[in-house]
């Protein structure tokens, strides 16, 4: 077996192998550039060494990852997942309205028939397909279908049967998404999956409560909890072959949490808490600005990009509907937008400074 | 280890859908728990689009008898503070204290069961009562206290309640159905069906003769939780000439079919029969 081939199979996925050739073209450039500066300059031997060395590497990992060597590939890729989404919320949609058409008019054992063949023969599709590309675009369609074919599948059977709702169906399809997603590499079934066990546990967490389970959205901290232990799920299950998963289980279950303190800022009636709403809006108020803080620091800390937007963000926001609650019904209105705009040169300020003084903690 | 996630996903399909239908197949076993004819004014049949081709009864139930009722209807003094205690609320703080007022308009929705008394002493009470409004706004007209505008309303109060509107009432409500079903043994008349109840505060009020209500705890029930029977597709036929006939089937009208509804162990419903009413 050749080195590059051997590199290949020591690489997991295609999200590490992507990596692996963003890393040979950057690194192309880059010596390109030291080269026509005269920084450096290599003999010409070991320059056509080194090119005939990246060019079997990107061969290689071609051939096993179907990765993007060029800026062209990587557009029309992405282009291509957008266009798998889409397709693939049609056609599920297309089996529902399919479904809704032709119930009333086929007996009871083949609507059951249809409900349960139905996922079972999309699952397996999604196996069969899956089989025959290396970048799952068409595996990413089949699933989905699978995963809103079970949803019709336990939905209509309740409607069938005159069934009472439970939270436990959330927890099931959550089960079925994520096991599609961690078994064909599927993002936007990770996110369902993420989505139902998210609404699960919100909806579990307010029966321990007392209430109803239907009506868990009453009081958005059922959803703190939930965020939280989502937040978790990286932390205590290694993602080693699923690298990109972490960041979706962190960015959801902050969403979560983040929305959930959002919303009780602004209506405190629908707190646990059994103070004035007044009081808990405060006492919201006070923690989401906390909160916000502590996510961007948690992601600078452990450089999580996209945690450290999410928390900004939610800074911002936190603190542009404080400012309207506040000021915007005596206020002129030129003078509100004036206060914003000024608020954010002076975050820019503040985060330009930060900014400077990690880059001097580092050096 | 892709073949083990495909294996999880398709075991997680048939187990569920086991479970599922050995629920159903347990509602159904045995004596149904509750066997109900009732009519077009008990069962509606359901909104739907034209996509879809299946049909579904919405169970017409009441709890207040006017239709723009408040909590505080005498007609539903039965759900009082003691029974909401019952159902886990704490009602034990006044109304008199802020904090408890809070509390109280705060307080969430919880699972119950409710009694669904179908033509029963409930409706006939209503009857009564409604024959009462009606004889007195007669009285009042000769001294001028009311106008015919308010008889016609009473008379046309009264024709629904004999004719058209729901006999399907709320009578109570309970978190135990086994005692529910000791306190009310007729299958034939009672349904307990799963429920939503909440707690509201009913204001105080100062009554016409002068005297005064104070403020007080009420509870409501805000929904069956299986509001919806499907009508299998092999009694589906029967129902052909209502989706056919679009005029009459909007506004109040006599009861055009009769329809068998039975409760199993799980207090779920089904539809067994359908009958056209000539």
């Amino acid at each position: 077996m050749t080195e590059e081939r051997q590199q290949s199979k020591a690489l997991v996925n295609r999200a590490e192998a992507q990596h692996r050739v963003d890393q040979i073209l950057v690194f192309r450039e880059e010596l390109d550039r030291l080269e026509r500066d005269g920084v450096i300059a290599l003999p010409a031997d070991q320059r056509q060494h080194l090119r005939s060395y990246h060019e079997e590497t990107l061969a290689t990992l071609t051939r096993d990852f179907d990765v993007d060597t060029t800026v062209t590939e990587k557009q029309m890729s992405l282009g291509m997942r957008i266009v798998s989404l889409l397709g693939s919320l049609a056609l599920a949609a297309s089996v529902f309205f399919f479904f809704y058409r032709i119930w009333g008019l086929i007996s009871t054992p083949v609507q059951v028939l249809i409900l349960i063949a139905a996922p079972l023969l999309a699952a397996a599709a999604t196996e069969i397909v899956s089989r025959k590309e290396k970048v799952p675009y068409f595996t990413t369609l089949i699933g989905l279908i699978a995963f809103a074919s079970f949803v019709l599948n336990l939905g209509m059977l309740g409607s069938i049967f005159g069934i009472t709702p439970t939270q436990n169906a959330l927890l099931v399809w959550g089960g079925f998404a994520l096991a599609l997603a961690y078994g064909y590499d599927l993002r936007i079934l990770l996110v369902a999956g993420i989505l139902c066990l998210l609404a699960f546990l919100s909806a579990t967490t307010g029966t321990w409560c007392g209430m109803y389970w239907l009506s868990f959205g009453e009081r958005p901290e059922n959803f703190i909890p939930a965020g939280l232990l989502l937040f978790a799920v990286p932390a205590l299950i290694s993602h080693r072959r699923f690298q990109e998963f972490p960041g979706y289980y962190r960015m959801f279950g902050l969403l979560a949490v983040l929305l959930a303190i959002l919303i009780l800022s602004h209506w405190g009636r629908g707190s646990y808490l059994p103070w004035q709403p007044d009081r808990v809006e405060t006492v919201y108020v006070i923690l989401g600005f906390a909160a916000s803080a502590l996510v961007i620091w948690t992601g600078i800390h452990w450089k999580w990009q996209g945690i450290t937007n999410l928390g900004s963000t939610f800074f911002v926001i936190q603190l542009y509907t404080k400012f309207f609650d506040w000021w915007w019904d005596w206020m002129p209105k030129y003078l509100f937008f004036l206060l914003l705009g000024l608020v954010a040169v002076l975050l820019l300020l503040v985060f330009q400074r930060m900014r400077t003084h990690l880059r001097e903690a580092m050096a | 280890m892709r073949q083990f996630w495909m294996w999880t996903a398709i075991a997680l399909i048939v187990a569920t859908n086991a479970v599922v239908l050995a629920g159903v197949a347990y509602n159904r076993a045995g004596e149904p728990e509750a066997l109900v004819i009732m009519t077009e004014r008990e069962l509606t049949v359901a909104y739907t689009v034209e996509e879809n081709s299946g049909v579904e009864l919405r169970l017409d139930w009441r709890q207040h008898r006017k239709w723009s009722s408040y909590p505080g209807d005498p007609g539903s003094a039965w759900f009082n503070q003691k029974k909401l205690e019952a159902l886990g609320y704490d009602c034990s703080r006044p109304m008199s204290d802020p904090s408890a007022r809070l509390e109280y308009e705060k307080a969430l929705p919880r699972k119950a069961f409710a009694v669904l008394e179908y033509e029963g002493e409930a409706w006939r009470t209503w009857i009564a009562e409604a024959e009462k409004d009606r004889a007195r706004i007669a009285a009042q007209i000769g001294r001028q206290e009311a106008t015919q505008k308010d008889l016609k309303q009473a008379d046309q109060e009264l024709d629904r309640l004999r004719r058209t509107d729901s006999r399907l009432i709320a009578v109570d409500v309970g978190l135990d159905p086994a005692a529910l079903r000791r306190q009310y043994p007729d299958r034939g008349r009672y349904i307990i069906a799963p429920a939503e109840v909440r707690l509201t505060i009913v204001e105080e009020r100062t009554e016409k003769h002068g005297a005064r209500d104070p403020a007080h705890l009420r509870g409501v029930i805000s929904s069956i939780l299986v509001n919806y029977i499907n009508v299998p597709t092999e009694l589906g036929n029967a129902l052909d000439f209502i989706r056919q006939d679009r005029l009459l089937s909007s506004g109040p009208h006599e009861p055009r079919y009769q329809v068998t509804v039975k409760y199993g162990r799980r207090h779920e419903p089904w539809i067994e029969a359908i009958h056209p009413i000539k």
